[in-house]
């Protein structure tokens, strides 16, 4: 325990002090791989330990983005109060999205949220041209007030991040957690002994959809320019659950891990093998999948319980 | 991905010569597009190496380029443009291809007082940041199409009616609006106006509501993907309105490679064709930078090759008259922005002279047509080598 402790914190430390060292490619590297760490948790919390399957956590990144847009560059306001409106306004759509669609399970939850994302995508890049008003910018994208500090949203991240790793130690151990981890191997078991699953998945939905939020604004204002097909990209979705799946599901470090080694190794390839590289990653992740199908970290555990076939 | 191209003198060059990056999409979904632009700097590198390199007071410093993909990706390219300064340290950069990669990597440019010329971005919105080190030799997008529209104002019988669709990204959408706005200019009526999604899967049903409005032309926003899907299904669905105008893609060779017999008739915006009365005293005329890149590449270069290397010119023409010799210090870089502003020069691929915000001023728009497997100059009259063919006949004639 106090090896872990230890290691915990010299890491903290060494995370902390890397700007002072290192500027320039490395640190947008660094920040790129701690916001995708943290996406990817954002992700597990619900679709990881409860196994509801979100293929639209997409959406809240975007609704994130064009908050941070409407408040800095429209109303000019400071990136605080965008990063806060970010993370108000996507955890109470998602409280107002997820309780009906929760309901749903398996593929009809995967197929909404997938619906959701597109749709809005949509509307941000209609809305202009519907509406008559000059608000979103359409498909000529938004900008954004220009910062040019690269430690700046490297300490964003990292505290963005830092913020959904504690909220996942904290849920693994807690009434919640074992809530989403009951959710997953039997909903209506679970729900038979008491479980309050609906409240626990809408908490687990809106707690990541908030994060995800901030995620979408503080890129947004790092890469100064944004287009709807660009936050709201289904990419950015498969992303996370490549990511996780690789990292392993339902577990704190998994997607961390997950996540860290897909965007680092898709760099190193990348660099080297231009036109096949994409190959090469996707070998990769069907190799892990065979082989180690409860993940990176759960395959060095001995493996988290199996969860139920339908989940 | 890292590509070098260097001259005879590689290894020294690596040492003494001018280090230029170039974050471009080689792959994704204007991945065809941006090779173009990657074959243009090279064009022009080793073309300047044949020489000796860039003359600085007297000597000559090699020209070695850095390509890396931006996988036809905005934050890939901010990414990419911030490694070539901090990580590759190169001396200078050229642009890539695409106004939203561009959008994204000018602000790490700007940041780091890199000076960005780009030959083939120029959505509107570029230049309305108040940046200093963005420059473009194209002109702005909605101006660009003017003469796509202009064209069918010298057709007989004159069409009355329009129609104008375009994929719903930055530069394809502001085409349609430049349309738009010279279609109502010139007393065309819009009958259709849509933008729909870059990814859009089925153009057959889009082109089918077009074609129940039967106009007399067809205008689209377009990058060489969408042009090439749009003909297939107008050919699939049999619409043949009279005339055809695309905002890019025609001009790329890939078009008429792969659509063969269908590309005829499809006029096109450019800036540039090997006709036009423009030179300098490297490539020489218009017509000989047509001809020295056919030799090299087996064809010729698109009016976007043309703006690139236009650009690597121009930024090559202030560093020798300013004097500045590799390696290049952050002063050099703000002198070689300041000197770029006070250019007023002829190249092969036209005038360049850039206004305050970063554009090249008064680069006129032409209208080219795929005439026997070639794009042809047919307007503006006075530089046309053959007049438009009009009206483009129904596909079962052909």
């Amino acid at each position: 325990m106090n090896l872990r402790i230890v290691i915990g914190l010299t890491s903290c430390a060494a995370l902390i002090a890397l700007p002072l060292f290192f500027g320039g490619y490395a640190i947008r590297l660094a920040t790129l791989t701690i916001m995708w760490v943290g996406l990817a948790t954002c992700w597990n919390l619900l679709s990881g330990y409860a196994r509801y399957i979100d293929f639209g956590s997409v959406v809240y990144f975007g609704i994130g983005s064009y908050i941070a847009f409407l408040v800095m560059a429209r109303l000019e306001q400071s990136f605080w109060v965008a990063l806060i409106l970010a993370a108000v306004a996507s955890g109470l759509i998602a409280l107002a999205i997820g309780i009906p669609t929760l309901r749903l399970k398996g593929a009809y939850f995967a197929i909404a949220t997938f619906a959701f994302a597109e749709a809005l995508k949509q509307v941000a890049l209609e809305w202009d041209n519907l509406t008559g008003m000059s608000l979103l910018g359409g498909s000529h994208g938004a900008t954004f007030p220009i910062n040019t500090s690269s430690a700046f949203f490297y300490y964003v991240f990292l505290a963005l991040t830092a913020g959904i790793l504690t909220i996942t130690i904290l849920t693994e151990r807690s009434a919640f957690g074992y809530a989403l981890k009951a959710i997953a191997q039997d909903e209506d078991a679970a729900e038979g002994v008491g479980v309050n699953t609906a409240r626990a998945k809408a908490q687990a939905y809106a707690i990541s959809a908030s994060f995800l939020g901030m995620y979408g604004a503080t890129e947004s204002y790092w890469l100064t320019y944004i287009t709807p097909s660009s936050v709201f990209d289904v990419h950015i979705t498969i992303q996370m659950v490549i990511m996780t799946l690789l990292g392993g599901m339902g577990t704190v470090l998994g997607p961390a891990v997950g996540a860290a080694f897909l965007y680092l190794v898709s760099e190193m390839l990348w660099a080297r093998f231009l036109y096949v590289y994409m190959a090469m990653v996707g070998l990769i992740i069907i190799g892990v999948i065979l082989f180690m199908p409860q993940g990176i970290v759960g395959s060095l555990r001995g493996g988290f319980p199996k969860p139920h076939k339908e989940a | 991905m890292t590509l070098t191209v260097t001259g005879p003198c590689a290894l020294w060059a690596a040492e003494k010569g001018f280090k230029i990056g170039v974050s471009v999409a080689l792959t994704g979904i204007v991945g065809a597009d941006g090779r173009l632009v990657k074959d243009a700097y090279t064009f022009w590198a080793e073309t300047v190496n044949s020489r000796g390199g860039i003359e600085v007071k007297g000597k000559k410093y090699p020209v070695d380029l850095v390509f890396l993909d931006d996988k036809s990706t905005p934050a890939v390219s901010a990414k990419l443009i911030e490694k070539l300064i901090t990580d590759d340290k190169v001396d200078l950069l050229l642009g890539g291809f695409g106004s939203e990669q561009v959008f994204a990597g000018s602000a790490v440019a700007e940041k780091y007082k890199y000076p960005l010329i780009s030959g083939a971005a120029s959505s509107n919105k570029l230049f309305e940041r108040g940046f200093k080190y963005y420059f473009s030799t194209l002109g702005r997008a909605t101006e660009e199409v003017r003469g796509c529209v202009e064209v069918f104002t010298s057709v007989e019988p004159r069409p009355r009616t329009i129609a104008i669709v375009g994929a719903n990204i930055l530069f394809t959408s502001l085409a349609c609006e430049g349309f738009r706005k010279y279609a109502k200019e010139h007393g065309f009526d819009v009958v259709h106006y849509e933008l729909f999604p870059i990814d859009l899967q089925d153009y057959n049903s889009m082109l089918l509501k077009v074609k129940e409005k039967n106009p007399d032309v067809l205008l689209v926003g377009s990058h060489m993907l969408v042009a090439m899907k749009v003909v297939k299904a107008m050919k699939e669905i049999d619409f043949a309105p009279r005339g055809v105008a695309f905002s890019y893609g025609p001009t790329v060779p890939k078009f008429v490679e792969e659509l063969g017999k269908d590309a005829e008739y499809v006029i096109a915006a450019s800036e540039w064709t090997p006709n036009l009365p423009y030179k300098d005293d490297i490539f020489g005329t218009a017509a000989d930078l047509n001809r020295k890149y056919k030799e090299r590449f087996g064809r010729q270069p698109d009016f976007v090759e043309a703006a690139s290397i236009g650009g690597a010119v121009a930024q090559q023409k202030v560093i020798e008259k300013l004097g500045l010799a590799p390696p290049l210090r952050e002063e050099d870089r703000v002198a070689l922005m300041k000197g770029l502003y006070e250019i007023d020069m002829m190249t092969s691929f036209g005038r360049i002279h850039f206004d305050q915000t970063g554009a090249n001023v008064d680069h006129p728009p032409v209208a080219v047509q795929i005439q026997k497997g070639k794009p042809v100059n047919v307007y503006p009259a006075d530089a046309a080598e053959a007049p438009p063919l009009y009206p483009m006949p129904p596909w079962k004639k052909r």
